[in-house]
């Protein structure tokens, strides 16, 4: 058989506070956990996308630096090449 | 209205009647009942006129008892004619006529029982029994004492319990059991100092001093009467005073003090008188003639002994009764008388032997052996009630118990949670600063490099238009100017279509850089370019581009990887162009699990052992592996060259 008395119902009344608060506590935590996931995928979209960008950057300077290699080494073969123009036109007449 | 008015009038009465004064307050009953009220309301203020002239005038207690009984008998109110029955009883008892009295207490009793009015049955038996108590039939009296002392437990009624009690204690006194009747008196003195009812209390010390002057303590029994005393005289409890002038009396007697025990025993008698205390004028006569007597003032003692004789007689007090014949057996022996002496003598023994007769004790006995069973049953009920209050408690103290327990792990529980809760929070906070850093740290990165790209796009696009001017200065010098030097002709001319073949490549990678991946479709239609373009600007040699019609035009690549296949794909055509003198160079597309591109000629081939790689394919070799491509070369001299370049996707 279970007794009540005065100190007994405050104690209830205790109990039943901690367990709202239990609860309320526990659905905060739920909803903030979400709320920190969505918030983490945001952001991580957005460094993929920084990501992404810097790649194509990369990859444009590596384009570039090629592109730069391979100019320097046609714009040495004209220089070259006139100059022999050059020296052909001074050495005999057109 | 007017009779709930009275019914309220009755009540503060019945209150303040402490306080007032008896015949004030029957005067006020008597304007209520001039106020010709309901008859309930009537026999009510019948009855409680009845009761105030009890001590005052006797006949007019009955006549109000009498008019209270007709009223009730007439409107057949039976609670109204059961109180008026008992009323006239105490009138009858107070007269000392024991017969009516026990007439009109079972008339009432048999009213109530019909009623099942307990506590005015219990105050019958009480009454009932205090009647058999004077009369001398303890049995009798005992049995109803007891009756009203369970009745009155019950219903957890103390000051009636006390009341019951100090009668049963002057029966055990009236059986000579003086040791048990001074206990009792004392447990009940003790009662009445707690309530402060002085009345009792007062009761209960002449009583006490009865009992220790029975058990020859008269040190312990004075004191109690003069306490006993002090009280009656203080509040004016006269009938008390009477009893106890007498029985100090009796002490001072006993002490040899004749002159001052005769006179208190006179006060006693006289103050009996104005009550009309008709048992009290017998015994204090008695006592009197006894005093007398031991004086040898056998004249007056015979006045008093013959009076208290034929009092005790009419009301049947057979204690009085047998007081008063052996006084007079005295008496007569003073006198001489010896026949008048065996004649009381006899009478004194008759008596005697019938009020002790052992069947009396043994009855007695019986009926108190039947008391302590109840009590001890009621002892065990209390036990068991005790128990199951302990036990209550002790569910009380469990549940208590097993609450704080409870609330212990919820507590526990509650910090646990809001700990977890902040923990996730900061890890949170460091997490979200470390990715915002990061993303800053790129950010800026990216900036940077975007803007050296632009400086470097610039740049380009000023060589570019350098490139131009060269190849328009080039082409005014060749058709300015005749110029007959076939070699210098020659030369210019292929500085030109390098030049140009500079700016090509100069936007193939202005193109590449503009798009961030670049498609096989994109791929596709470049290389389709290159090829018709190739086809242009070489005579004899046919080309074929073919494209697998299965493969998925969605495929894409990162500008490097689609740049480097593109100049693969470049650098082989113009290598076949250049030296294996084909007449057929083929490009083909195909998905065999891996993207393939295969470049083939018809050309004169060459000696893979024995020819020496020139830039042109280590550079082939070198963009195959940056892009993570395998690429094979096969040649056989006068069957022709085969590149194949296998792509992983």
């Amino acid at each position: 058989m279970i007794a009540f008395d005065v100190f007994s119902i405050i104690i209830g009344l205790f109990l039943v506070v901690l367990l709202v608060f239990i609860i309320k506590i526990f659905y905060n935590t739920t909803r903030y956990r979400n709320q920190i996931y969505l918030s983490e995928i945001s952001l991580c979209n957005l460094f993929v996308k920084e990501t992404e960008k810097s790649q194509i950057v990369n990859n444009n300077f590596k384009l570039v630096d090629d592109l730069n290699e391979s100019l320097i080494c046609r714009l040495l073969k004209i220089t070259k090449e006139l100059l022999s123009i050059q020296n052909l036109i001074f050495e005999k007449p057109f | 209205m007017y009779k709930g008015f009275l019914s309220i009038l009755l009540f503060v009465f019945s209150f303040c009647c402490f306080s007032q004064n008896k015949l004030k307050i029957i005067d006020s009953l008597k304007l209520v009942i001039a106020k010709n009220p309901s008859d309930s309301i009537r026999i009510n203020a019948y009855s409680d006129i009845c009761w105030y002239y009890r001590n005052i005038s006797i006949d007019s207690a009955f006549a109000y008892g009498d008019l209270a009984l007709q009223l009730s008998k007439k409107i057949n109110n039976k609670l109204g004619e059961a109180q008026a029955y008992n009323d006239i009883g105490i009138l009858h008892y107070d007269l000392a006529e024991y017969r009516k009295s026990m007439d009109y207490y079972k008339k009432s009793l048999v009213i109530r029982s019909k009623l099942r009015d307990t506590m005015g049955i219990a105050a019958l038996y009480n009454k009932i029994g205090l009647v058999h108590q004077n009369t001398f039939k303890m049995d009798s009296a005992i049995f109803f004492a007891t009756k009203a002392l369970k009745i009155y437990e019950i219903k957890n009624h103390t000051r009636y319990v006390t009341f019951v009690k100090n009668n049963i204690a002057n029966i055990y006194k009236g059986l000579k059991q003086y040791k048990k009747a001074l206990n009792t008196h004392l447990e009940i003195a003790q009662e009445n100092e707690r309530n402060k009812d002085y009345l009792q209390l007062t009761r209960s010390y002449n009583n006490i001093a009865n009992a220790y002057l029975f058990l020859k303590d008269t040190v312990r029994s004075i004191e109690y009467y003069k306490k006993s005393i002090t009280l009656a005289e203080k509040f004016d409890y006269k009938r008390e005073l009477a009893a106890l002038y007498n029985n100090y009396g009796s002490v001072l007697l006993g002490k040899k003090q004749y002159k001052e025990a005769i006179d208190l025993t006179s006060q006693s008698l006289k103050l009996r008188k104005e009550l009309e205390d008709n048992y009290g004028i017998a015994s204090t006569s008695l006592h009197l003639a006894g005093l007398h007597l031991n004086k040898r003032d056998f004249n007056k003692a015979k006045n008093h002994l013959y009076f208290g004789a034929k009092l005790s007689k009419n009301i049947d007090a057979n204690e009085l009764k047998i007081d008063a014949y052996d006084k007079l057996s005295s008496y007569h022996a003073f006198k001489n008388n010896p026949d008048s002496v065996i004649y009381y003598k006899e009478l004194f023994k008759t008596l005697k032997d019938t009020i002790y007769s052992n069947q009396v004790i043994k009855e007695v006995a019986e009926v108190q052996e039947k008391y302590d069973t109840a009590e001890r049953e009621r002892q065990i009920l209390s036990q068991r009630a005790d128990i199951a209050e302990n036990e209550l408690n002790l569910n009380k103290k469990n549940t208590q118990l097993i609450g704080l327990v409870l609330a212990i792990v919820l507590l526990c529980i509650l910090t646990y949670l809001i700990y977890n809760q902040q923990r996730l929070k900061n890890l949170q906070l460091k997490k979200e600063s470390e990715l915002k850093q990061a993303l800053i740290r790129i950010e800026t990165q990216n900036r940077l490099q975007k803007q050296r790209l632009q400086i470097s796009r610039d740049l380009h696009d000023n060589i570019g238009a350098q490139l131009t001017f060269i190849i328009s200065s080039i082409e005014s010098l060749q058709y300015g100017f005749k110029i007959t030097n076939n070699k210098i002709t020659s030369k210019l001319y292929h500085i030109s279509a390098f030049t140009k073949e500079t700016i090509y490549e100069l936007r193939d990678t202005i193109w590449a850089m503009n798009k961030s991946d670049i498609t096989l479709d994109d791929l596709q239609s470049r290389i389709s370019n290159f090829v018709k373009k190739a086809n242009i600007h070489s005579n004899g040699i046919d080309f074929k581009f073919i494209v697998d019609t299965n493969i998925s035009k969605e495929i894409k690549f990162t500008s490097v990887k689609g740049m480097n296949i593109y100049r693969i794909v470049q650098e082989a055509i113009n290598n076949s162009i250049k030296y294996s003198e084909a007449e057929l160079i083929s490009v083909e597309i195909s998905n065999n699990n891996n993207l393939e591109i295969d470049i083939n000629d018809d050309g004169k081939g060459f000696d893979e052992n024995k020819t020496q790689y020139g830039n042109g394919l280590n550079n082939m070799k070198k963009r195959a592996q940056e892009i993570g491509a395998d690429l094979n070369l096969k040649s056989k001299v006068g069957i022709g060259t085969s590149i194949k370049l296998k792509i992983i996707t």
